[in-house]
Formats: structure tokens, sequence, C-alpha cells
């Protein structure tokens, strides 16, 4: 529902009447007649209410012009509160460049980053080389330049040394199954002289050993 | 298949009414004071000075070799008879006559009888103890046993046993320095037998 200039014109009236009413019975004007307030004469504002200052004189507020009726239409507001808020989609701010001056000035001061303790567990668990670590003086605080240099893919000097390469665990390969067949044959060949029982060695008796004793020597 | 077929308690026979010692299956004994033996054996008597107690050991050894048989079997040398259980009856019968214990090695062919010092050897008559040991061999396996004497380390006495022709070699060789395990070698080699006309 759009407002009819004559309406504007009368609320503008009315919120003018307001002001000067209040601009009346503010603290100010009444110091200017009397010095001290009574509790009366404090204006009690509400949360809505902004503290009114100071009001515009008759002369001072300007003349609607007349093409204010031409763009009414323009802030038409949703007399409905069911009525879905349309809101225009704004534009994405892109950052402009940086200023030169600022990144020259950033680069020849550099900042303190004082490393964590977490950050140096976590680099001593990533660390492959702890002898080469350990030549390392620790350094709690770095330097570091605003401007991030660009990384190279060199090694650091905390890995001079070459890694060491473990061994691989050496998997057999499962034998082919002919070579299972091959040998069946050679398990299970058995020269004759094999096939017969073997006997333990019969012990000695004593008529042996005694008779031996008596003709030691004799073939 | 040890069992012992020798019963101490009737080996002797003791009959008081007669004033009779025995053995129970036979054959009177007398009860010869050890200290007296050992002072006729050390005094010897002449030219049979060596050869009286070998005499005494032999005849000793021969009845004890002989129980030792008939404990085991006549065919003991032919059955299937251990070293164990002939030496567990041969034990028994040397301690019964005081004589003491003995053990026996192989050194292949050779044969060597250890004897305990006590009490027997304690008479240090070695021609006596090398008379019990033939004595006991030669009767128990009816083949002609010696023995000779050839260690003593101050707990047992040593001693190869053999035929005649190893037992006399053994001594010549043992006379000239041999050690027992040259002579066990040259017994084996059969230099005995070549030299046999030496001690013959």
């Amino acid at each position: 529902m759009a407002l009819t200039s004559e309406e504007q014109i009368r609320k503008l009236e009315e919120m003018l009447a307001r002001m000067e009413s209040r601009r009346q019975e503010s603290p100010a004007a009444k110091a200017e007649e009397t010095d001290e307030l009574s509790d009366d004469e404090v204006l009690v504002l509400t949360e809505n209410e902004e503290i009114p200052s100071e009001a515009p004189s008759e002369e001072e507020i300007p003349e609607i012009p007349e093409e204010f009726e031409e763009r009414a239409p323009a802030i038409e507001m949703a007399a409905s509160p069911a009525a879905p808020l349309e809101i225009e989609p704004v534009a994405p701010v892109e950052p402009g460049p940086v200023a030169p001056e600022f990144l020259a000035r950033a680069a020849v001061t550099p900042i303190e980053v004082r490393v964590s303790p977490v950050a140096e567990n976590l680099e001593t668990t990533l660390d492959l080389y702890p002898a080469a670590k350990a030549k390392e003086s620790p350094k709690p605080t770095r330097a570091l330049p605003l401007v991030p240099e660009p990384r190279t893919p060199e090694r650091p000097s905390a890995m001079a040394e070459p890694p060491v390469t473990l061994p691989q665990p050496v998997v057999p390969e499962p034998l082919p199954r002919a070579a299972f067949e091959a040998a069946a044959p050679i398990a299970h060949a058995r020269p004759a002289a094999f096939e017969g029982e073997i006997r333990p060695r019969k012990p000695r008796t004593i008529g042996d050993i005694l008779r031996s004793a008596s003709r030691i020597g004799k073939k | 298949m040890n069992k012992l077929k020798i019963d101490p308690e009737g080996y002797f026979r003791f009959d008081l009414e007669k004033g009779d010692l025995s053995y129970r299956d036979g054959g009177r004994l007398l009860a010869y004071p050890f200290e007296a033996l050992r002072k006729v054996l050390e005094t010897g008597l002449g030219s049979i000075r060596k050869t009286l107690p070998y005499s005494i050991g032999l005849h000793l050894g021969e009845e004890c070799g002989r129980r030792v048989k008939s404990a085991l079997g006549a065919d003991f040398m032919d059955s299937d008879t251990s070293p164990e259980q002939f030496l567990a009856h041969l034990n028994a019968v040397l301690a019964l006559h005081g004589l003491g214990m003995v053990s026996l090695e192989t050194w292949g062919e050779a044969l060597l009888v250890d004897w305990q010092i006590e009490p027997a050897a304690a008479l240090h008559v070695v021609e006596f103890q090398e008379g019990v040991l033939a004595g006991v061999l030669s009767a128990a396996t009816g083949e002609p046993f010696e023995a000779a004497s050839v260690d003593e380390d101050g707990k047992s006495m040593r001693f190869l046993a053999g035929s005649t022709a190893i037992v006399d070699m053994t001594k010549i060789w043992l006379g000239e320095g041999c050690g027992l395990g040259e002579i066990v070698d040259r017994l084996h080699a059969g230099r005995h037998l070549e030299t046999r006309g030496r001690v013959e």
C-alpha cells in the first residue's frame, strides 16, 4: 500500500510538531529557564526513541520537492509482515590491490612467529633423520617475512644425509606345482638296499666278550 | 632278567653241633682270618714266594667261578646272558667270600677288570688277586684265563684278563714301559702272537 503525498505531508507535519514540542520540553530548554530540574521534568526515553538532537528550525526544514511524489513508489515498504522480504543481492566486494608502499614496508619489517611445542612435536614425529636433526641448534623463534617466499623443491638442511633405505622383506614366491611333481618321484625313490628291515645291532653277550678277550688278535 | 640266583642266606651252612662250616650244596669251608692270610702272603716261602699267593688266590677263584657258572647255567656262555647278569652274580659270590666288588671294561676286544681296593685288594699282594681272577674266569667260562695288573689309582686296581699268551706279553710290555693304550693296540694288532716264542 503506497502512501499518498498528502498523507506524507501530514505525517511530516506531525513529526515536526512533535519534534518542536520535544525541543521545548527538552532539559536544555528548561535549563535556560531554571538551572535545576525536578524529577518530573526529566525526559524519559523509550527504547525506540532516539535522543533528539537539536531540532532544525522550520526554516531549515527543506520543502519536499515535487518529484518526491514520483519517487514515492521507490520507497514502498511491505505493509504486510507476511509478505516476503525482497532483498536485492549484493555484489561481492572485490579486494583491491595491495598498495605497493604497504608491501614494501612489510617486506622489510619481519614479524616474529613463535613455534608452539605442538608444532615442534609434530615436526619431530615426521623427522626421519634424528641424527641430523640433533646437530641443529634449537630455534624457539623464527623470523618469517610477511610475504612468503616461494617454496623450492630442495631438501632442508636437516635432511643433508641421504635417507636410509631399509631392506624390503622378501616374500618367497610359491613354488610352481611342476616343481612338486618333479620332486615327488625323487622323494619316493629309494635304493633296494634300504627296503629291508633295519634291525638294531644285537648287544654283545658276556659269552662274546669273554671269548673275544681270550682270543684277541686272532684273525 | 637280572634277578640274582644266589641266595646269600643259604650260601653258607653252619653246623654248630659238629663244628662244621660248609657251602649249603656241599664243600667244606675254613674261615681264615684276613690278617693271617695277609701275613702268609707277604712272608712267602722261598722260591714259591710269588707262586703261593697266586695258587691260593687261583683255587679260591676257581671255587667262586664254579658257583657263578652254576647260578647262571652251564651254557651261559652260549646263551644271551648279558654282561650285567654275569657281573651281578660274580660280585655276589665275591662279596660272600669277602673279596670285594669288581666291574668290567672292554677296550675293543680287550677285557679289563676294575677291582676295588677295599677290602680284598688291601692285601696288596698282586699275585693273589691275579690268581683269584684267573680262577674265577677260567672256572666260569671254561676258557683258560689269566690276569695281569696294569694300573692302580688309589681306589681300585685294574687288571687285563685274557689268554696266557696275552697276559704274559702284557707283563713284558709293562716292564718295557708301555702304557695301557699302547698295549691294547698291540694286542689288537696280534703282536702277542708274533712274539709268542719269547715267553714260552
